[in-house]
């Protein structure tokens, strides 16, 4: 499938068997899912760390690797017999999964494409829904204590019948941040906001990114719906937990 | 309120478009051959959508359960995936299904798209 998003091309992907850093083989522990308004299928990779280990136990994990739990023991002990999943000679395959990945059921020869610009986290679900003038909008869950709730609005105006190719892949990831008062903000993850340098670096290390903003953590921010209140345009966003 | 429901589909079954008498074998947690035509377990996510006229189905099948898929190696407590083939398998086991159901005079079928 195709990586797509600010975050494709980036070294941290790079791969020998994948130099340009555009394409991976496999979708991992897909959770939750989401139809968009295009009728395309939104599936969410969410315990992709545990697929992935250590050939050699003395193995040292690269950055940011404890931030997503991936450890040295794998649940499947994959990397035993494909190296892909092995991190003491392939580090880079764990930074291509923890993303949503983009299916049109509607065409068996399409190719899927990982939606990097929805930031890479445990993706629960997708819930999605449109601001007043039309942008796509797109709530990711992330399964994990002490994580984020994040909010994506596309660059792009959806229109019914328009081209629709960049709605998920050319936008702005937030991330909430609330204060004691109940007031909250949403604060932009941007090289400029999170100190990253790259905009590819906050969709890869989006938990760090988000981090940096100081956004504020929930106690598992898994699955959201969103519901229109009557008599006003907003919209609440929920977690189960 | 009465709800009518048939089968449409089992997990561990193949998917019509590739066998109609195919059984899943507890014996050995399913063939590893043709895996990745199996409608796997633990479903999560999906959808239904109207796809020209016909109805679509995705479904998510998160992960896999060593002691159904890999009996043999039940009460292992550790790697149990011990081949290239167990290996694969799981990885077949895994991942989305998309197929369309109709229903017909006499059942519910679900093929693969």
């Amino acid at each position: 499938m195709t990586l797509t998003g600010p975050a494709a091309g980036h070294a941290l992907l790079q791969t020998t068997a994948d130099v340009a850093c555009t394409t991976v083989l496999d979708t991992l522990n897909n959770c939750g899912a989401g139809k968009t308004l295009w009728g395309s299928y939104l599936t969410c990779e969410e315990d992709f760390n545990s697929y992935f280990g250590a050939t050699d136990a003395t193995t040292t994990l690269p950055d940011g690797f404890d931030r997503y739990s991936i450890g040295t023991e794998s649940r499947y002990a994959y990397e035993e017999y494909d190296p892909r999943f092995g991190i003491t000679s392939k580090p880079n395959e764990a930074n291509r999964f923890g993303y949503i990945v983009e299916v049109d059921p509607a065409n068996p020869d399409s190719t899927p494409m990982k939606q990097m610009a929805l930031g890479r986290f445990k993706h629960e679900n997708a819930a999605m829904t449109l601001t007043a003038d039309n942008r796509f909008v797109v709530y990711p869950g992330d399964d994990e204590h002490g994580e984020f709730l994040y909010r994506y609005v596309s660059k792009g105006i959806y229109a019914e019948s328009g081209d629709t190719s960049t709605l998920l892949d050319d936008g702005t990831l937030y991330a909430a941040q609330s204060a004691a008062d109940r007031t909250g903000a949403s604060l932009p993850l941007t090289p400029e906001t999170t100190g990253m340098n790259e905009l590819a670096m906050d969709g890869i290390h989006t938990r760090q990114a988000a981090s940096a903003i100081g956004a504020t953590t929930m106690d598992r921010p898994v699955c959201f719906c969103i519901q229109r209140r009557l008599f006003a345009s907003s919209h609440v966003c929920r977690s189960r937990n | 309120m009465e709800i009518d429901w048939l089968f449409s589909l089992r997990c561990g079954k193949l998917l019509r478009a590739y066998s109609v008498t195919h059984s899943f074998n507890p014996a050995n947690g399913g063939d590893a051959a043709p895996a990745d035509r199996v409608f796997g377990e633990n479903i999560d996510g999906m959808a239904l959508l109207g796809i020209d006229g016909k109805q679509v189905i995705a479904v998510n099948q998160e992960y896999v359960k060593e002691d159904i898929n890999l009996p043999a190696a039940a009460g292992l407590s550790a790697s149990i995936v011990d081949s290239a083939e167990d290996a694969m398998k799981l990885m077949n086991l895994q991942g989305i299904t998309v197929m369309e159901v109709a229903k017909t005079a006499s059942s519910t079928v679900a093929s693969r798209r």
